[in-house]
């Protein structure tokens, strides 16, 4: 059972820091589209969105690094997870909206066109940090937690 | 132990991607700026413009504007009149402009006389090896209709 798990572990690591890997070094080769994009939300005004929009690409990056190594695989999740939840907050309340600067180019997370699809993939990448987690505290993760 | 010393590379490491994204992501949006908008796209195709337009995707392809700088410097010698602008921005402000200009693909090149396209468009890959090569046959086979 343990090892099982251990081995599912590994497996949903390597899957989310592939696609965190993707994601982010899209947004990093192409930063002001993103920045862009994320204008799209209406959230902040655009000068914050320009200094937000790259923390969130070198964060998205830093969280799959650490997700994928043992060590600091707990924080990756937390973080991952909590990307998620805004991600999928985010997602939910713009469902259906097209963005008028979306490129398609970062279609896991900021999509041309939100659809319930992108909703749920996001959903899955949250069930997998979420089993990460869990996986610590039960004791199932490869290496203990050492700070 | 190991844990902090990973968190402490990382997060160095961290910064300078947040430094290098966020000084290109500057001079993106400074190249943006530069380029056409669509008030000034508009006016020159009313002026009746006869030249060479080039429409980029400057947000999907980056790459455009080392791109644009070739074929600007290959055209200029060539004598005829040139301007850039970024399509999907100005096409979102004005959509008339887009079918003016006939653009079904981006990046393109659109020959223009008298503020109207002549012939198709040349579509420009950027990844194409023979970028300016493919440009400087386009321009001499449709140059001779813009004078004419």
């Amino acid at each position: 059972m343990k090892t099982t798990m251990i081995v599912l572990e590994w497996i949903l690591s390597v899957g989310v820091f592939g696609l965190y890997y993707k994601s982010s070094t899209q947004k990093l080769r192409n930063p002001y589209s993103f920045v862009r994009v994320v204008d799209d939300y209406q959230i902040f005004s655009l000068r914050m969105t320009s200094v937000l929009a790259p923390i969130l690409s070198v964060t998205e990056l830093l969280a799959g690094i650490w997700l994928v190594l043992p060590w600091t695989r707990l924080v990756g999740a937390v973080i991952g997870s909590l990307f998620q939840i805004l991600f999928m907050i985010l997602m939910i309340k713009n469902l259906g909206k097209t963005f008028p600067n979306g490129c398609g180019c970062f279609e896991m997370n900021s999509p041309k066109t939100i659809t319930g699809k992108h909703v749920l993939l996001n959903f899955v990448i949250l069930v997998s940090l979420a089993f990460i987690i869990v996986s610590h505290f039960m004791g199932w993760e490869a290496f203990q937690w050492n700070f | 132990m190991v844990s902090w010393v990973i968190m402490v590379v990382s997060l160095a490491i961290g910064v300078y991607f947040f430094k290098r994204a966020s000084k290109k992501a500057e001079a993106q949006a400074q190249f943006l700026m530069q380029i056409g908008t669509a008030p000034f796209v508009r006016k020159k195709l009313n002026q009746r413009f006869t030249g060479y337009v080039l429409c980029l995707d400057a947000m999907r392809y980056p790459k455009s504007q080392a791109d644009t700088d070739r074929i600007f410097q290959w055209i200029k010698n060539t004598g005829h009149h040139f301007f850039v602008f970024d399509a999907p921005s100005v096409f979102s402000d004005d959509q008339t402009i887009a079918n003016d200009l006939q653009v079904e693909f981006l990046p393109a090149l659109v020959p223009v006389k008298e503020g109207a396209p002549v012939g198709e468009a040349l579509f420009i890959p950027s990844a194409h090896p023979q970028l300016v090569q493919m440009v400087e046959n386009f321009v001499l086979d449709t140059g001779r209709k813009l004078i004419a």
